[in-house]
């Protein structure tokens, strides 16, 4: 709890001092039982009532603006103005000259006597009464009545005149009335000898009286000030008449609360003053009232905070939840499910993403306007733009139900994905493979490559053209890059099959490539964004110890152009020259490896390629120079992947270690040496760096630091081929293809059961695993390739 | 020079918190207000300030006085002592650049001290977050939503509205609605 502002000094127990030696609170303090029990412990002293008596006969006109409840009368109707002064002291209940104490009323039916009609609401604050409207009045009351309680028996302060007059005098209220209102408080009742002594009972009766009267704070109120009627106003602002006041003394509680209402009003020209009063006013509460009025202020100082704050930082404070926290929220309220489910697209975004469903907001922006094409769904239309929110969150929280459905399929040992086996390659050794929703491609010894329909496996066409195996292949768009044993590097049109462009130059097989997709660099000057390359690129690295950089030659039929193939593939003229100093899309010849470039990889400007001359050798393709070389391995480097995020390149050599090192400096800046062969294979996603080795292990490290996180052991021949995400790790090798939890480490599922043989190249999305393997016949000594189609999402 | 000068910022019941630059400035709305004014001061006020807030507190002759006032016309007093008592316990402590917060994949839990910090009644812990929001501090913003984020975490929808006093207004078809509707995320 935040420190009280005004003197509640907890450190100061005499501040709290309290007479009661009976401070324990009745286990049963709250009910109103204990209340209605006990009443007749309260007493006024005689002479008091006298006073009262006559107060209330002169006084009940003031009382004209007040709704009286009188529960004597059975009847809730409320009284006429006119015989409020009989309903407040019933003949019997406060005889004139008995002493008799006053007994018969209630504190809490008293307090419930008042209600005003023209006060006005004041929703915010928290103390005010949740039956009726809310008021001031009311506050006053009870923080009055509490006080009442508190000092009883303290010498110095032993009767309710006084303790109003102290309060007031405390409040540094220096003004005239204020002196005369200390001076009055030593009228005839202050010296009588009886005091007003109130139970603690009733003060717990208060207390419960508060806690039954608690409103549910308005949330959407504004803190307004309470109102008064202009009468009662100038009557306050008359000196004269508040004296008048005050010179009648209360002969009942409720006109003892009304008093000090009166005088509370007197202050509340000011505010702070008022407010200042208040504070001391419960400053002398004792330590166990403080303690329930804390309880009772923190129960009402709840608030609807979700939908009470600006729909920016609710969407902010869904997005730190999880997707069953959002399922209960949105059970709670129909604001809260309408926040939730309607109106914060953002929220599911940021989940999807958080979940690690989708790598990032592209992916999941392309996966939306799929669901929106699936569902023939136009959102431009300007009548759906009110909706439009609402409608990607629908679409979102489906995409959200899927990838679960989907997330737990992949995790479910007992779930079979529906199986597609397609003949492929024969039985050559398939050396890529690359698929997306509409076709899987893949490139084999055999110097050709295979089109398959995803969705059905069927063949859609064979490239051929390549005079040797086929060992590196990728596509962008439309278009697919090979590179061959034969030296060259071929461009084909996949939508018509057809080769349009053979690039020639290196001088022995093309073994690896990496097509560089525009990206942002830097920012320049202006502050606008710096983008390399201008246009696609292609990077080739070859036996021949060099790379080419060659521009991507742009299919003529890109995919949105055109649907006519009417032009004939074989009539298609394809690009060759053997002049490859004039070669216009040559761009570059990197030169500097000693021996075989084996893989190459990058992004942007930068370049890394890892040759059998055991280094790796960073280039910056805006000069064609070599920025960095790499030494440190001790054998062939046989992959390598950048991470741009960390400026920094990893790779895996026959040395049987991993290295990680600084683009900047060109330091290495850690090594890893745990596995015991080759590692042939790496792989990076956003929270796990993986490698792969010939020892049948695969390995999770910690991208950041190096450090290892896991290893996956159950292969029993070198690791082939993998691919891996931050929820899952696909591997394939010797006769078995099996799937890894990445954040774990632990072995999830084994997908193919049935190989006999390698598993050359696996890959997979969302939906599919998409794996080549091979089947040997150990009768026939016959060996074949197939491609393996893998659905998870069938019927999703 | 400028660093020199003592902030003085102004709670909207007029009490004045006297603060170091460093500590004013966890406030990016208070950074950026006072970029603006000690650049407008080099050029002798030529800019037409229509940032209201701004001319307020350009009425200080910044060049001649030592104090500069920064009015914060939406946060009162008590809130305005939390926030800076926050920005103190912060002030030689650099958060990370906007934006980088979109990598929303790690949301690190609440630190300790904030935890500590924002457990006050639900009340001020709006009234924080809504400060916090208007006078840009992030990290106190973020730090805020994590708290009401826990209050949610975790609990049962009963307990929600318990939490936070709401009223279920759900009409019984409404809620099996919304029930069939989920069906496929229960626990499978």
């Amino acid at each position: 709890m935040q420190p009280p502002k005004y003197p509640l000094k907890s450190a100061d127990p005499s501040f709290f001092m309290s007479s009661h030696t009976d401070s324990t609170l009745p286990s049963n303090y709250l009910s109103e039982a204990t209340v209605d029990g006990d009443q007749d412990d309260e007493s006024l002293s005689v002479e008091m009532m006298h006073q009262l008596r006559r107060i209330l006969i002169s006084d009940g006109v003031k009382t004209n603006r007040k709704r009286i409840m009188e529960e004597n009368k059975d009847d809730k109707s409320v009284p006429t103005v006119d015989n409020v002064d009989m309903v407040c002291t019933p003949v019997g209940h406060i005889p004139s000259s008995s002493t008799e104490p006053l007994s018969s009323l209630s504190l809490e039916r008293e307090l419930k006597i008042i209600e005003s009609d023209n006060t006005q609401d004041n929703c915010t604050n928290p103390l005010v009464l949740q039956k009726s409207p809310p008021n001031k009045r009311r506050l006053t009351e009870s923080i009055y009545a509490s006080t009442n309680e508190s000092v009883v028996g303290d010498n110095t302060h032993n009767h309710p005149h006084n303790i109003i007059a102290t309060s007031f005098h405390s409040a540094n209220t220096t003004d005239t009335d204020s002196t005369e209102i200390a001076s009055i408080s030593v009228d005839p009742l202050a010296s009588s000898a009886t005091t007003a002594s109130l139970s603690s009972t009733n003060a717990v009766g208060q207390a419960t009286y508060l806690e039954m009267d608690l409103p549910l704070p308005s949330p959407s109120a504004s803190p307004s000030q309470t109102s008064f009627n202009n009468e009662e106003e100038e009557l306050i602002s008359s000196s004269f008449l508040t004296k008048e006041i005050l010179f009648r003394l209360p002969t009942s509680k409720r006109k003892l609360t009304n008093l000090t209402y009166e005088l509370v009003k007197l202050l509340s020209q000011d505010q702070s003053i008022e407010k200042d009063l208040i504070w001391r006013l419960l400053s002398k509460l004792d330590r166990a009232n403080l303690s329930s009025l804390n309880h009772i202020m923190n129960k009402s100082l709840k608030r609807d905070l979700l939908n009470n704050l600006p729909l920016e930082i609710s969407t902010r404070i869904l997005s730190f939840l999880s997707y069953r926290d959002l399922l209960n929220a949105s059970f709670v309220c129909r604001n809260w499910s309408q926040l939730i489910n309607n109106r914060s697209s953002i929220t599911w975004k940021r989940l999807l993403i958080k979940d690690r469903f989708f790598k990032d907001e592209d992916e999941l922006n392309a996966e939306l306007i799929k669901e929106m094409k699936n569902l023939n769904l136009d959102l431009t239309p300007p009548e759906l733009v009110s909706a439009r929110e609402s409608i990607i969150v629908t679409l979102y929280r489906n995409i959200y139900r899927k990838s679960l459905a989907l997330n737990q399929r992949w995790f479910n040992p007992e779930f079979q994905p529906r199986r597609i086996s397609v003949s492929a390659h024969g039985p050559y050794i398939i050396t890529c493979l690359q698929f997306d929703e509409d076709k899987i491609i893949t490139s084999a010894e055999d110097k050709t490559i295979n089109i398959y329909d995803t969705p059905t496996g069927k063949l859609r066409s064979t490239l051929k053209g390549h005079e040797g195996g086929v060992w590196a292949m990728k596509y962008y768009g439309n278009t697919l890059v090979t590179g061959s044993t034969d030296r060259t590097v071929r461009i084909w049109d996949i939508k018509r099959g057809a080769c349009t462009h053979i690039l020639r130059g290196h001088t022995s097989t093309v073994r690896c490539l990496e097509i560089l997709e525009p990206t942002k660099v830097g920012i320049n000057d202006k502050g606008e964004p710096i983008v390399f390359p201008t246009e696609p690129l292609i990077v080739t690295g070859s036996r021949d110890h060099t790379l080419r950089v060659w521009k991507l030659p742009q299919s003529s039929f890109s995919l949105e152009e055109t649907e006519d193939f009417s032009i004939d593939a074989d009539d298609y003229e394809t690009f060759d020259t053997d002049d490859s100093d004039s070669n216009p899309f040559l761009v570059a010849v990197l030169r500097g490896h000693i021996a075989s470039v084996r893989s190459v990889t990058g992004q942007g400007n930068i370049v890394i390629s890892g040759s059998y001359d055991n280094t790796a050798r960073v280039w910056d393709l805006r000069t064609g120079e070599c920025t960095k070389i790499l030494k440190g391995h001790t054998g062939r480097v046989y992959s390598v992947v950048l991470d741009s995020k960390r400026n920094r390149c990893i790779s895996g050599s026959v040395d049987f270690s991993i290295k990680i090192w600084d683009l900047e400096t060109g330091d290495c800046l850690k090594t890893m040496n745990e596995h015991t062969a080759l590692v042939g294979l790496l792989g990076l996603s956003d929270n796990a760096l993986v490698s792969a080795a010939a020892d049948t292990t695969l390995r999770i490290w910690d991208p950041e630091t190096g450090e290892a996180r896991g290893q996956l052991e159950g292969h029993i021949g070198a690791i082939t081929c993998f691919q891996h995400n931050d929820r899952m790790i696909l591997s394939g090798a010797e006769r078995m293809l099996k799937v890894w939890n990445t954040e774990s480490g632990n072995f999830v599922r084994e997908l193919l059961t049935d190989v006999t043989g390698g598993v050359w190249q696996v890959r997979f999305n969302r939906r599919r695993c998409v794996a080549a393997v091979q089947r040997k016949d150990m009768e026939t000594d016959t060996k074949e390739s197939f491609i393996e189609i893998l659905d998870f999402g069938e019927n999703l | 020079m400028s660093k020199e000068k003592k902030i003085v910022i102004v709670s909207s019941d007029n009490e004045k918190f006297t603060v170091d630059r460093k500590v004013a400035e966890k406030s990016i709305l208070i950074k950026n207000m006072l970029e603006d004014l000690l650049s407008n001061d080099d050029h002798n006020g030529d800019n037409d300030d229509d940032n209201e807030l701004l001319r307020d507190a350009a009425a200080v002759d910044s060049n001649e006085l030592d104090v500069i006032e920064i009015p914060t016309p939406n946060v009162r007093s008590t809130v305005l002592k939390l926030i800076i008592e926050w920005c103190e316990h912060y002030k030689d402590i650099s958060f990370p650049d906007e934006n980088q917060d979109e990598d929303s994949k790690k949301t690190p839990p609440i630190d300790e001290w904030d935890k500590n910090f924002l457990n006050v009644d639900q009340e001020m812990l709006y009234e924080i977050i809504l400060a916090a929001n208007y006078l840009n501090i992030r990290p106190l913003l973020y730090s805020g939503c994590k708290m009401v984020a826990e209050m949610i975490r975790g609990k049962s929808p009963e307990e929600i509205r318990k939490t936070f006093n709401i009223v279920n207004d759900f009409s019984p078809e409404e809620e099996a609605a919304i029930r069939r509707e989920n069906e496929w995320a229960e626990d499978r």
